[in-house]
């Protein structure tokens, strides 16, 4: 009893004490809080409780109480404090804190009571403190007092201002006078309620007409203090609602907007709650999922989707949960509905900074998916055509700017079309590209004709062929780099200049080799212009009877190959002329790789030709020929000798090459002058011919006979020469005998004449004389002294006669004798000494003295006879022609000479004869040159014979009065 | 008239100077038997006695007589002319016959033996000339 008492008077001190009266836990926060917190702080016990003591206090105030917290919690049992507090109006009160720590119960019980200072300002208001009370019980903008016939007493509060009214304006004034028409029926029957009872009357919603003539909302509250002595009046508290009816209207209005959007969106609306349930759906979501509104609410979504899906939104609703907005896509397969994508958007329903609830918008995006799918299809087919446009292309609008650029133009001009787009195409490129290009651009656009021209870009060093269409858009242009085809062209041009005005001859030919086209040159050269050889085969025109077989065979089978190459050929001119050329055919392929067409570029080389075959036809001859061939330069080196030389002379090429022939080709019985004579030639530089006997490397000597022939090139300048050498050993030697035979046949010939000569008036003189006398005696008488002589004359004659035809006979003998018998080897000295006794008599009767200086075993090859005939006809000689003067002495003398002869010298001291005089009559046939005496002529005209019959040769020496010697060689 | 005649051989000499004889031709004749001998002879007798015929042999050793004749053209202005030279050889030698044409002294050539009408042409020659000369 006592306890329910206690808490009874506690309940009533919480109630009705002036302090407030609370308990805080140790955490600081309010556990109970007593009424009079509403006056004090302005909030109602429920918004203290549970909440955190610190909460209500400035920040600057904090620290005390957790100073205080601590100070008490150690043990100090009581402890009284100021603080501030906010008052739920955001007003700064001052508080006089008493504080106990209850430990058993674990809280803090305090007393909190206004301030002192502020106490004093509350006294100020004593009047109203009841007022104030009233005041803080229910939050006002304006606190008005009204009398019971509802007239304003008293007036008071911030929103006055705002209002418009000065508080003394309204005193007097009618509470009615101020209530919007529509509301006066409300605010009446609040009033009247008010009077009739103690507990305050809320008045809801009411307009209140401000200064000039607005109408605010408000609501009040209202006191009926007409019992209070201190007020005796009924208090109005009234608050400014706008920004609450506004928000209210708004929430009602969004409210409804909501729900209208709700129930009228087309897409799908659906509120879950964190299991997912459908705690509402739009009329659009039920239509979708085709059922009913009670089928789909409370229950969850993932009743309505495939298991995939469901695995998705429930992920996606979790993440929402967490206080994210998440957005998504799906595609679903519906069992019914078909295959659907879904644009879905969670959107967590904060309610005071939690969760709970999330609005689902689902949207069929199906037709826009897929028509988007085909747009994007039909863009990127747009982009690949456009990308595949192979040449670079781009797009300007109505102002120049580029809408669009391909890759091919990034790649051309190396620029980034990210960059460009959307950029002015004359603000992009330098001022020479714009000077160019700009009036082309300008023609095509006010024209809308299309522009194709080519053009030459400094920036890009290279060639541009550009085409522009004009459309509504603006420009298209489409444009390549034809740098490589203008220069191929320029390339062409000049070749095509060169190909038509070189001298050579240029056939083009396609594949199959029919002629395309000819030069200038071609036609120069053969005669026949390209008019008659067009789509025909070069050859076929051009070869004829004596062009090579195999040569034409090679052609084709090259020209087949794809390969170039180079050959010779003969051809024929139109006229038939023939000539040589050097043809180059080059096969020219295409991008393929396929032999499209054969260029054949052509010179004459009838010269080169000729001077080939020439050459070739030399120089088989040069090798082949058994003349030796020299060929030497300028200087006399030997640059080339054939087979013919070395077999002629012994030297290889290789050991003469470089070196001048004198060097090893002259010897000892050389002809120096007709070398020099050769010399002298050799720098005419004409041809000559030269025989000189030379030396082979064996040292062997020859004779030569050399044909000189200068080389001239073109210019006729000198360049070699060439010397051909015939071994006329054979016929030197031939000659020489030759010359030797004719010599000696004219010798032989001469002394015949002479012989002849000789023999005809030796004989003739004797048979003229004969027929004289013959005539004489006819004349004369027999007896006449005449007639004895003539006949004596006659006997003598005709003896004489005789003799002479004995001599013939005796000299033609030793003549022919010499052909017939053989030569022995005969001894000297036996001979001589034969001879010697044979004319023991002679010589004995002369007192002839003879020395024979012989050696016995000399031998000589001679004929017995003629040697005896030698010796007898010298030694009768001898006797015959001795000097009167003193005795005969005859020296035989016989000697060997270097060259293998024997020389025999018969010498005597006789009369001699003047042998100047004589001269070549010594030997001859019947010369004499001792008149008186006794001599034929004939004796040494037969020694000299027998000499020479037998190969050997005698000479005479003589001097008149002094003697005779004769020399003969023999071998 | 005075004659000369030059021959190696005697039985020449005897056979010519007969004849020449027996034809009346001279009786005043000089027989050498060498040119030289013939030559010394003429030379001793330059101003006066000079023969108006001389019969040259020409196949003489020694001086022959083509010698004799070339020793006599440079004696030319020496002797007073008008000598007669007659060559008398028993050569067939017919270049004998065209080289004797060459001296203008050789008034002929006879081949031996001589025989009268020779002696009788010579004679006609003769009185021709000495017609010419007077």
């Amino acid at each position: 009893m006592e306890g329910s008492r206690n808490n009874n008077i506690i309940n009533h001190m919480m109630r009705y004490s002036l302090d407030m009266i609370c308990t805080i836990d140790e955490a600081g926060r309010f556990i109970q809080v007593s009424e009079s917190c509403r006056q004090i702080l302005g909030y109602n016990p429920q918004e203290l409780q549970g909440h955190v003591a610190h909460d209500f206090i400035p920040p600057k105030d904090r620290r005390t109480i957790l100073e205080f917290s601590q100070i008490v919690s150690r043990g100090n049992t009581d402890y009284s404090f100021e603080n501030c507090y906010i008052k739920k109006n955001g007003q700064e009160i001052p508080l006089y804190w008493s504080v106990v720590w209850s430990a058993e119960e674990n809280f803090f019980f305090c007393i909190v009571r206004e301030a002192t200072a502020q106490k004093v300002e509350n006294n100020e208001i004593q009047k109203s403190a009841e007022l104030h009370r009233v005041l803080v019980e229910q939050e006002s903008d304006m606190l008005a007092l009204l009398d019971v016939f509802s007239n304003y007493l008293y007036v008071a509060g911030a929103s006055l201002k705002n209002l418009g009214y000065h508080p003394n304006q309204l005193i007097g004034v009618n509470l009615f006078e101020l209530i919007h028409p529509e509301d006066i029926d409300k605010v009446q029957e609040a009033v009247a309620f008010t009077r009739r009872s103690q507990a305050l009357v809320k008045l809801t919603e009411y307009r209140y007409k401000t200064a000039d003539g607005q109408w605010q909302w408000q609501e009040a509250t209202l006191s009926n203090q007409l019992e209070n002595p201190a007020i005796k009046a009924i208090v109005v508290s009234c608050q400014d609602i706008t920004v609450r009816k506004h928000s209210q209207l708004q929430l009602t209005r969004s409210e409804q907007r909501f729900r209208s959007l709700f129930a009228n969106n087309p897409d799908m609306v659906l509120y879950q709650d964190e299991a997912g349930t459908i705690m509402d759906a739009n009329p659009s979501f039920i239509a979708f999922i085709k059922k009913q509104k009670i089928e789909v609410t409370s229950r969850l979504l993932y009743a309505f989707l495939p298991e995939k899906a469901a695995l998705l939104f429930k992920e996606k609703l979790k993440e929402a949960f967490n206080g994210s907005k998440v957005n998504f896509e799906v595609d679903v397969n519906f069992r019914e509905q078909g295959h659907k994508v879904l644009s879905v958007v969670k959107i967590p329903l904060v309610v005071e900074d939690k969760v709970v609830a999330v609005h689902a918008i689902i949207k069929d995006i199906t037709l826009e998916t897929q028509a988007q799918r085909i747009i994007e299809q039909q863009a990127n087919r747009l982009n690949t055509i456009l990308e595949s446009i192979t040449d670079a292309f781009f797009t300007l609008d109505k102002n120049w700017n580029f809408t669009f650029i391909n890759h091919e133009f990034e790649r051309l001009l190396q620029m980034d079309r990210q960059k460009l787009i959307g950029e002015n195409i004359w603000a992009s490129f330098p001022t020479e590209i714009t000077q160019k290009l700009y009036n082309q651009y300008q023609h095509a656009a006010q024209t809308g004709e299309t522009i194709h021209f080519d053009i030459y870009l400094e920036t890009f060093k290279s060639w541009y062929d550009i085409k522009v269409y004009s459309s509504e858009e603006g420009l298209s242009v489409y444009f390549q780099d034809v740098t490589e085809r203008i220069n191929a062209e320029k390339e062409l041009e000049r070749l095509s200049l060169i190909a038509r005005k070189t001298t050579n001859g240029v056939v083009i030919t396609d594949a199959q080799g029919l002629t395309e086209w000819v030069n200038e040159g071609f036609t120069n050269m053969t005669g026949y212009s390209l008019a008659e050889i067009a789509g025909k085969k070069p050859g076929a025109i051009l070869q004829g009877p004596d062009t090579d077989p195999v040569t034409v065979e090679r052609i084709s089978a090259k020209l087949k190959a794809g390969q170039p190459f180079t050959i010779e050929i003969l051809n024929y001119k139109k006229t038939g002329e023939k000539f040589w050329i050097n043809k180059e055919i080059t096969p020219i392929l295409n991008q393929a790789g396929d032999i499209f067409k054969f260029i054949a570029v052509q010179n004459d080389i009838t010269e080169k030709k000729q001077a080939e075959l020439e050459l070739k036809k030399l120089s088989l001859v040069a090798s082949r020929t058994s003349h030796g061939v020299v060929i030497m330069d300028t200087e006399c080196h030997i640059e080339w000798v054939n087979e013919g030389f070395t077999r002629m002379f012994g030297y290889t090429l290789s050991e003469v090459i470089g070196k001048d022939p004198k060097e090893f080709l002259e010897g000892p019985n050389t002809d120096k002058a007709e070398v020099q004579q050769m010399r002298e030639k050799l720098t005419e530089a004409v041809p000559f011919n030269v025989i000189l006997m030379v030396y082979r490397k064996n040292g062997e000597s020859f004779w030569v006979s050399i044909d000189f022939s200068p080389v001239f090139d073109k210019e006729g300048i000198l360049t070699q020469f060439i010397a051909i050498q015939k071994d006329i050993t054979l016929r030197k030697e031939a000659e020489a005998n030759l010359v030797k035979m004719s010599q000696d046949l004219y010798k032989h010939n001469r002394d015949l004449q002479q012989f002849t000569y000789i023999i005809s008036h030796n004989l003739r003189s004797p048979v003229a004389n004969a027929i004289g006398l013959t005539r004489l005696l006819t004349s004369l008488s027999k007896e006449s002294k005449d007639f004895d002589t003539s006949l004596v004359y006659l006997k003598d004659t005709v003896i004489q006669m005789d003799q002479v035809l004995k001599d013939i006979n005796q000299i033609l003998s030793i003549r022919d004798r010499k052909n017939v018998q053989e030569k022995k080897g005969i001894s000297l000295f036996t001979i001589c000494h034969q001879a010697l006794i044979d004319l023991t008599k002679p010589l004995r009767q002369c007192n002839a003295q003879v020395q024979v200086d012989i050696n016995k075993e000399t031998e000589v090859q001679a004929y017995r006879a003629y040697l005896y005939s030698i010796f007898h006809n010298l030694l009768t000689n001898a006797i015959k022609y001795r000097s009167e003067k003193r005795a005969l002495q005859i020296i035989i003398k016989a000697t060997r000479v270097p060259d293998g002869r024997t020389c025999i010298t018969f010498s005597d001291n006789g009369s001699g004869f003047d042998r100047i005089k004589v001269g070549d009559n010594a030997f001859k046939l019947y010369k004499r040159f001792h008149p008186q005496i006794e001599g034929k002529g004939i004796g040494l005209f037969l020694v000299k014979t027998h000499v020479e019959a037998m190969n050997g040769q005698i000479e005479v020496s003589s001097q008149v009065d002094v003697g005779t010697s004769f020399t003969i060689y023999l071998s | 008239m005075k004659t000369y005649i030059v021959d190696d051989e005697l039985v020449s000499i005897y056979l010519t100077k007969h004849l020449l004889i027996e034809e009346g031709f001279s009786d005043d004749i000089t027989t050498f038997l060498s040119a030289e001998e013939a030559l010394t002879g003429l030379l001793q007798n330059i101003t006066e006695n000079m023969p108006q015929v001389i019969f040259l042999d020409l196949n003489m050793p020694g001086m022959n007589g083509w010698e004799f004749l070339d020793e006599l053209t440079s004696y030319k202005e020496q002797l007073p002319g008008c000598c007669q030279i007659y060559i008398l050889t028993s050569s067939l030698d017919t270049s004998d016959m065209a080289k004797s044409k060459k001296y203008a002294s050789v008034g002929g050539f006879i081949h031996k033996p001589i025989d009268k009408a020779d002696i009788q042409e010579i004679m006609a020659h003769l009185k021709q000339m000495s017609n010419k000369s007077q």
